[in-house]
């Protein structure tokens, strides 16, 4: 059940920043940290498949809890770009945890 | 009297004779009338031939999905030109890399062995519910016990697996068609299982949700498709680059649209194969009339499989 929650989140990060990242114009001044999110994010879910993971995890608790909030504001700032630099700062620390959990099982 | 007690003994060599073979006779056609009836036949016949269209198509799938990714990945790192650090040797560089994203041999192998025990069970059910020569029958009864050996982490022990390759075995050319009848009374209860479990890992497979190999492609095709966006918002150094960069987008939609629509069918093909296979089981061990909807059912849905496979390119 962890395990397939936390990929699945991994899935749905993923999948919200690279929309984010293909409606943002290149001159937007967030649109480089976009990128790096977005390819850290991808990476992390291709490392994540097949690996297992410990639900008692302090770390996989604050990712599980700021999930829904993250994937919230991606959304919110797909629709108003303006919006962006208020996701990405907590999106930086969502890629963090979910950073440390994978290189905690691979 | 002596000659009457002759003509007796004549007459009862006769009799026996006559009787023997009237008993013979009447036993062959007994058990020719005790082979399949007609629903059975056309019920174990269709599932046959929805379970070699269903093998077929799906093994085919697996090394088409392989190679997608490689292609997809050589695309996503030209696209995204950067620079490799330097690593220890050649292993830290394909692992760096990871061209076929877990999609490796050794996993396709598996898959594809165990895709080989539906055609392998396909041909065997469709041989044994129809008239067919007796060296016909020897093959595919072998090739379904070697599939079945083969099938990785098979529940049927290896002493099951024996006995199974001693009951398909038909030989002679009396009662052939009941034999065939108890031969396949007895492989379809035994292979069920297996064919539940083949569903199982069809449905992981082949469902984008789940953790398995057509999720790790979609991973692959929207890296692909997001890098091949971001540069051809930017200008381009060369229209080579850019042409590289409209391979690697029309290659990421063309691989999404694959995959949209294998799963779907095969997702679909799957779930009809799992309740038809329980229908089968119930109509080879009644001879009374069995419904055979659910049969028919996974028929058509691997045929539509098919039909929709069609228009991609292998």
């Amino acid at each position: 059940m962890s395990q397939k929650k936390i990929k699945d989140d991994l899935d749905e990060l993923y999948k919200e920043l690279g929309k984010l990242r293909i409606a943002t114009p290149i001159e937007h001044p967030s649109y480089k940290i976009i990128e790096e999110m977005y390819r850290k994010a991808s990476d992390l879910a291709e490392e994540a498949t097949e690996k297992a993971i410990d639900e008692a995890d302090d770390d996989y608790i604050s990712f599980s809890n700021e999930m829904t909030n993250v994937i919230n504001l991606l959304k919110e700032a797909q629709e108003d770009i303006k919006k962006v630099a208020n996701a990405i700062q907590k999106v930086a620390k969502l890629i963090d945890i979910a950073g440390k959990i994978i290189e905690k099982i691979t | 009297m002596k000659t009457n007690t002759k003509y007796f003994y004549i007459d009862r060599k006769i009799f026996r004779v006559i009787f023997y073979s009237f008993s013979i006779s009447a036993i062959t056609i007994l058990l020719i009338s005790c082979g399949l009836n007609v629903v059975q036949k056309e019920g174990i016949s269709s599932f046959g031939n929805a379970a070699v269209n269903l093998g077929n198509s799906v093994s085919k799938q697996f090394p088409i999905m392989r190679n997608d990714v490689i292609e997809m990945k050589k695309f996503r790192y030209a696209i995204e030109n950067r620079k490799l650090p330097a690593l220890k040797d050649r292993k830290s560089y394909q692992d760096k890399l990871n061209f076929d994203s877990g999609l490796d041999p050794d996993n396709l192998n598996r898959r594809i062995k165990a895709m080989n025990l539906l055609s392998a069970y396909g041909n065997f059910l469709i041989a044994f519910s129809q008239k067919t020569q007796e060296r016909e029958l020897r093959k595919v009864s072998n090739r379904l016990i070697e599939s079945i050996k083969d099938f990785p982490n098979s529940p049927l022990p290896d002493d099951q697996v024996k006995k199974l390759g001693k009951i398909v075995q038909i030989s002679g050319k009396f009662f052939v068609e009941w034999r065939k009848k108890k031969a396949i009374q007895n492989i379809v209860p035994k292979v069920s299982p297996l064919i539940q479990e083949l569903c199982n890992s069809i449905e992981k497979d082949f469902n984008m949700k789940e953790r398995g190999i057509l999720h790790d492609v979609d991973i692959v095709q929207d890296r692909l498709y997001n890098e091949s966006i971001d540069r051809l918002k930017r200008d381009s150094i060369s229209i080579n680059d850019r042409l590289i960069q409209l391979e690697g987008l029309m290659l990421a939609d063309d691989v999404m649209t694959r995959l949209e629509c294998t799963s779907e069918r095969v997702l679909k093909a799957a779930s009809s194969m799992k309740k038809a296979d329980k229908e089968l089981v119930e109509l080879v061990n009644n001879n009374k009339n069995v419904d055979i909807d659910d049969i028919k059912l996974f028929y058509r849905n691997t045929k539509e499989l098919i039909d929709a496979l069609k228009v991609f390119v292998e």
